[in-house]
C-alpha cells in the first residue's frame, strides 16, 4: 500500500528474519532427529524398547525413562491445575480490584522465578521434609510437588487473563440481577475459564515434560520404575543432563535418541493444543 | 424460592469461596516459604564481596565475579542476535495476514515449548561442533538465543499491533515509504510494549540453566573473550546444590543474587516504560 | 511549487481536471458505490453530500487510490487526473497522493513534535533540508497556525488542540504541494467553533486549489461549495442524483420525492454557524 521502491529492501529483510526464526523449529527437529536415527543402528530399536536403563552394562531401554517423564508430568499437573485454577479464580474473578491486583503481580513475579531456584528450595527444604516419610526424600512425589510449584503460576495466569476477558459490561450486568460470584460464574464464566485452564495446563503440561533442573535435584535419578510416590525415579531429560558429559558410541546415540522422543511428545501436545484451542493469546509464564 | 434451597445456594457458595480462597492462600503461602527459607540459608554468605571476588574452595566462600561476568557475556551474545531479529521478524508478523505469518507463529509458540536440554544438546552439536565454538559464551548466548526469540517476537507482535492503524493510514494517504512510516512512527509509539518485550525477554535469559550447561560450559574461571567457557548464575547454583557437599548456603546466596537481577531487569523495563510514555516528541 | 498561485495553469499542456468516468467501488460483495459519471471543475469547491451510507466517502478514497489500504476494495471504471488515469501501471502513488491530498475526518497528528509533523513527510519525499523549515512556515501561515504555534514548534503535536491538531494534518498536507485537496468531513469531529475556522480556512483556499469536500452538513455545503454533487443510497451502491451550482440543493428541480423530502428537511434543520457568527453572537 506504500508503494515506495525503496521499501522492496525493508520487506526483503522482514520477511527474510520472519522465514530464519519460523525455520528454527524445523532445523532443530531435523538435526536432533537425525542423531537419534545413528541410535536405531546402535544399540537398536529392541535395545529401546527394553525395560531396562543401565549404558554401564549394555541396557538401553527406555521404558522407565518414560515412566518417569509422564508419571512426574501427570501428578505435576493434578496440582498445579487445581491449585492454578483456585488462584485464577480468585484473582480474576472472586477478589475486590485491589487485593486482585496484589495477588497477581504476586503471581506474575512467582511465575519468573527460576526452575533451578525452586529446585535448590526443593532440595534444601521439601526433600529433607518427605525423607521423614520416604527416605531418602528424593522422590517422585517431591519433584512433582516442586514442579507445580513452579507451573502454577503459568496456569493462574492463564485462567485469570481468560476470565479478565469477559468484557465489564456482562459482569455487571450479571451482578446486578443479584446473582452471587458463583452462579455468575456459572452464567457467563464458564467457557472463558475453560479456556484459560486448557492453555494453562497445555503449557504447564509441555514445560513439565521438558523440564530439567528440578528432576535433577529432587527427584533421586535413579533410573527404575518407582513403586510409590516415595521412590526415586530418573526421567528423559535427567538422563541426557547427567550421562551427556561422559556418553560415547552407542549410549551417545541413545542419549540423542532421548532427546528425540521428549522433543516430540512435546511437539505432539504443543501442535494439538494448536489445532484445538487455537488460542491468539500468548501466556508466557 | 423456597427457603431451605435458598440457603443451600449460599452454603455452596460460601464452600466454595472457602475451598479457593484457602488454596490461594497456600499458593500464597509457598511462595513466602520460598523466598524466606531462601533468605535464611543465604543469610552467612550474604555480602558485597559476593559482586566482587572470585569463588573459592569450589565456591562455597569468596564471590561470583567471574560467574557475573559469564552472565554478561552470554545475555550480550543472545540478545545481540534476538533484538534485531525478533524485532525484524515482529515487523514481518505484524504487516502480513493469512497462512504464512501464521506458520511462522506457531512454529515459534512449539520453540518456546521445547524441552530445553534438547536445544542445549542442539548448540552442543551446531554451535559447539559445527561451528567449532566449543565451550563458550559465544556458544551459550547463540544457544540461548534460541530459547528466547520467540518471547520477543510474541510479545513484540502484540506491541506494534497496538498501535492504531489510523497512524498508518495516514502515513500512506501523505505518500510516506513504509520504511519511514515504521522507523519514524510505528516502532517509536510502539516502544514501551517492546521495551516490555525485551524485560521479558532478559527474564527467561537470566533463568536458563540446561541449555547452557553443555555450550557455554562450567568452568568457574573468569572468561576473558566471548570464546571462552564461562559458568552463568543459574548453572552456578546447580552445581553447588548438586555437585558441592555444604555448598546450599553459597547457592542459596547465588540464588537470592539470581532474583535481585531479575527484580532489577524488569523494574528497569517497567521504568524505561514509563519514562517513554512521560515524553513523548521525537 | 512554491507560493501557492491560482491554480488554473496547465502544466505540461494538462489541465488540472478530476474526472470520474462510470467509476463503481465495492467491498467484497457490497456494493458501497454506483457507476459514477462526474466531472469535477478545477479551481473551485465542490461538495459531495447525502445521507449516511450514500458512499461519499468510499468515493473520496477512491480518487488518490487510499482504497487499496482497505482488502477486499475492488473499483471499476476510471478516475483521471490531468487526462491520466490514476490506476495507470506507470503511475507513482506517492506522487499522486502528494498531489491529491485527502484530510481525514478525524486529526491524526504524528506522535512527533509539531515542526517533524511538517518535517517527516518532506523529507520523505526528498525536500533537501534547507527548505523544510521554509516550506513548513509557509503552511502554517497558509492555515492560520504559525503564530499560535511558532514558539513551540518543538513541542508535541498532541498537545495542540482538536481544531488546531485539523489545521495541522491541513498543514502537512499543504506542505507538500497539492493540487487537488480531498475533505472528508473536516468539521465533524470539532467543537462549533473549531469547526467554523476550518470551514473559513476552507474558503480561503478556493481558487488556489480544486477542494472537494465531502460533507453530510448541507448548510455548510451552501455556503461554501461551488458545486454540489449529491448521492443517495440504493442497493447497488450510492448513485449520483443530482449534481450542479448550489440552488441544486434546495430540492426544487430533483424528481425523487425522498430526495426533495430529504433536502427541505435539511434545510429547515441547519442554521448558518459560521465562526464569526457565533463570535458576534
Amino acid at each position: 500500500m506504500f508503494h515506495r521502491r525503496a521499501d522492496a529492501l525493508f520487506t526483503v529483510v522482514t520477511r527474510t528474519a520472519g522465514a530464519v526464526s519460523g525455520g528454527v523449529l524445523l532445523v532443530l527437529a531435523a538435526v536432533i532427529a537425525w542423531h537419534a536415527l545413528a541410535a536405531l543402528g546402535d544399540p537398536g530399536l529392541s535395545a529401546l524398547l527394553g525395560t531396562r536403563w543401565q549404558p554401564s552394562s549394555g541396557h538401553y531401554g527406555v521404558a522407565p525413562l518414560v515412566f518417569g517423564t509422564l508419571a512426574v508430568a501427570a501428578l505435576t499437573l493434578l496440582i498445579a491445575v487445581v491449585g492454578g485454577a483456585a488462584a485464577g479464580l480468585a484473582v480474576g474473578w472472586l477478589l475486590p480490584a485491589r487485593v486482585a491486583t496484589g495477588l497477581r503481580l504476586l503471581l506474575l513475579i512467582a511465575a519468573g522465578i527460576p526452575s533451578v531456584v525452586w529446585g535448590l528450595w526443593g532440595l534444601t527444604t521439601l526433600v529433607p521434609l518427605i525423607g521423614r516419610w520416604a527416605p531418602p526424600g528424593t522422590s517422585w512425589l517431591s519433584a512433582s510437588l516442586v514442579l507445580a510449584a513452579l507451573l502454577l503460576p503459568t496456569v493462574a495466569v492463564s485462567v485469570d487473563s481468560s476470565l479478565r476477558a469477559v468484557p465489564a459490561s456482562a459482569r455487571q450486568a450479571v451482578a446486578a440481577t443479584g446473582l452471587s460470584p458463583w452462579a455468575g460464574l456459572a452464567a457467563i464464566g464458564l467457557r472463558p475459564l475453560r479456556h484459560g485452564l486448557v492453555v494453562g495446563s497445555t503449557l504447564a503440561l509441555a514445560r513439565a515434560l521438558g523440564e530439567t533442573m528440578v528432576i535433577l535435584l529432587v527427584a533421586g535419578n535413579v533410573a527404575q520404575f518407582p513403586r510409590g510416590l516415595g521412590d526415586p525415579l530418573r526421567t528423559l531429560t535427567g538422563a541426557i543432563a547427567l550421562e551427556m558429559g561422559y556418553a560415547s558410541g552407542a549410549h551417545l546415540a541413545a542419549l540423542f535418541a532421548l532427546g528425540a522422543i521428549a522433543l516430540a511428545v512435546v511437539v505432539a501436545i504443543l501442535v494439538l493444543a494448536q489445532c484445538l484451542g487455537g488460542d491468539r493469546e500468548v501466556v508466557l509464564a | 424460592m423456597p427457603e431451605h434451597r435458598l440457603i443451600h445456594w449460599r452454603w455452596r457458595s460460601t464452600l466454595a469461596n472457602a475451598t479457593v480462597f484457602a488454596l490461594t492462600a497456600v499458593v500464597v503461602a509457598i511462595l513466602a516459604w520460598l523466598v524466606i527459607d531462601l533468605l535464611r540459608s543465604a543469610w552467612p554468605r550474604l555480602s558485597w564481596n559476593l559482586l566482587t571476588e572470585d569463588p573459592r574452595r569450589a565456591g562455597r566462600a569468596g564471590g561470583l565475579a567471574p560467574i557475573l561476568v559469564a552472565t554478561a557475556g552470554v545475555l550480550t551474545v543472545c540478545l545481540a542476535v534476538v533484538v534485531p531479529l525478533g524485532l525484524a521478524t515482529a515487523i514481518a508478523l505484524a504487516e502480513a495476514r493469512g497462512r504464512w505469518a501464521n506458520m511462522v507463529r506457531a512454529s515459534l509458540d512449539v520453540l518456546a515449548g521445547a524441552p530445553s536440554i534438547v536445544v542445549g544438546l542442539f548448540g552442543l552439536l551446531i554451535f559447539g561442533d559445527a561451528l567449532g565454538l566449543g565451550y563458550s559464551l559465544a556458544s551459550g548466548g547463540l544457544t540461548l538465543a534460541m530459547m528466547v526469540l520467540p518471547v520477543v517476537v510474541r510479545l513484540g507482535e502484540a506491541a506494534l499491533r497496538a498501535v492504531p492503524a489510523e497512524l498508518p493510514a495516514t502515513a500512506a494517504a501523505l505518500g510516506l515509504s513504509r520504511t519511514s512510516c515504521w522507523l519514524r512512527l510505528i516502532i517509536p509509539t510502539a516502544l514501551p510494549g517492546l521495551l516490555a518485550a525485551l524485560a521479558l525477554g532478559v527474564g527467561r535469559a537470566l533463568a536458563e540453566t540446561a541449555a547452557l550447561l553443555f555450550t557455554a560450559g562450567a568452568s568457574e574461571r573468569m572468561p576473558e573473550s566471548l570464546a571462552d567457557p564461562g559458568r552463568v548464575l543459574a548453572v552456578h547454583i546447580y552445581e553447588l546444590a548438586m555437585n558441592v557437599a555444604g555448598g546450599e548456603a553459597s547457592a542459596a546466596a547465588s540464588a537470592v543474587v539470581l532474583l535481585a537481577i531479575l527484580t532489577a531487569s524488569q523494574a528497569l523495563g517497567l521504568a524505561a516504560i514509563a519514562r517513554s510514555r512521560r515524553s513523548r516528541p521525537s | 511549487m512554491t507560493v501557492p498561485t491560482p491554480c488554473c495553469a496547465t502544466v505540461d499542456g494538462t489541465c488540472p481536471e478530476l474526472v470520474l468516468d462510470r467509476f463503481a467501488m465495492r467491498y467484497g460483495r457490497h456494493p458501497a458505490v454506483a457507476a459514477i459519471d462526474l466531472a469535477i471543475p478545477p479551481c473551485a469547491i465542490t461538495a459531495i453530500v447525502g445521507p449516511s451510507g450514500c458512499g461519499k466517502s468510499s468515493l473520496l478514497a477512491g480518487l488518490n487510490r487510499l482504497d487499496e489500504l482497505v482488502p477486499g476494495a475492488v473499483v471499476t471504471g476510471s478516475v483521471r487526473w490531468r487526462g491520466r488515469d490514476v490506476r495507470a501501471r506507470d503511475q507513482d502513488v506517492p506522487t499522486l497522493r502528494r498531489s491529491l491530498a485527502l484530510i481525514a475526518q478525524r486529526p491524526v497528528p504524528f506522535p512527533l513534535s509539531i515542526a517533524n509533523n511538517l518535517a517527516l513527510p518532506l523529507r520523505d519525499h526528498g525536500c533537501p533540508r534547507t527548505e523544510v523549515a521554509a516550506r513548513s512556515e509557509r503552511a502554517l501561515r497558509q492555515v492560520g497556525l504559525w503564530e499560535e504555534v511558532r514558539h513551540r514548534l518543538g513541542q508535541s503535536a498532541t498537545t495542540l488542540s482538536g481544531g488546531q491538531q485539523q489545521r495541522l494534518c491541513l498543514a502537512r498536507a499543504l506542505a507538500l504541494g497539492p493540487e487537488v485537496l480531498l475533505l472528508d468531513e473536516p468539521c465533524s469531529a470539532l467543537d462549533p467553533v473549531a469547526a467554523g475556522v476550518i470551514e473559513d480556512l476552507i474558503v480561503s483556499l478556493r481558487g488556489f486549489y480544486t477542494v472537494v469536500l465531502v460533507t453530510h452538513d448541507l448548510a455548510q455545503a451552501r455556503r461554501v461549495a461551488d458545486h454540489v454533487a449529491i448521492l443517495w443510497p440504493t442497493p447497488h451502491g450510492g448513485r449520483l442524483v443530482v449534481s450542479g451550482g448550489p440552488d441544486q440543493l434546495d430540492g426544487h428541480t430533483c424528481g425523487d420525492p425522498a430526495i426533495s423530502a430529504y433536502l427541505r428537511a435539511q434545510r429547515v434543520a441547519g442554521a448558518t454557524t459560521s465562526a464569526s457568527a457565533v463570535l458576534d453572537a
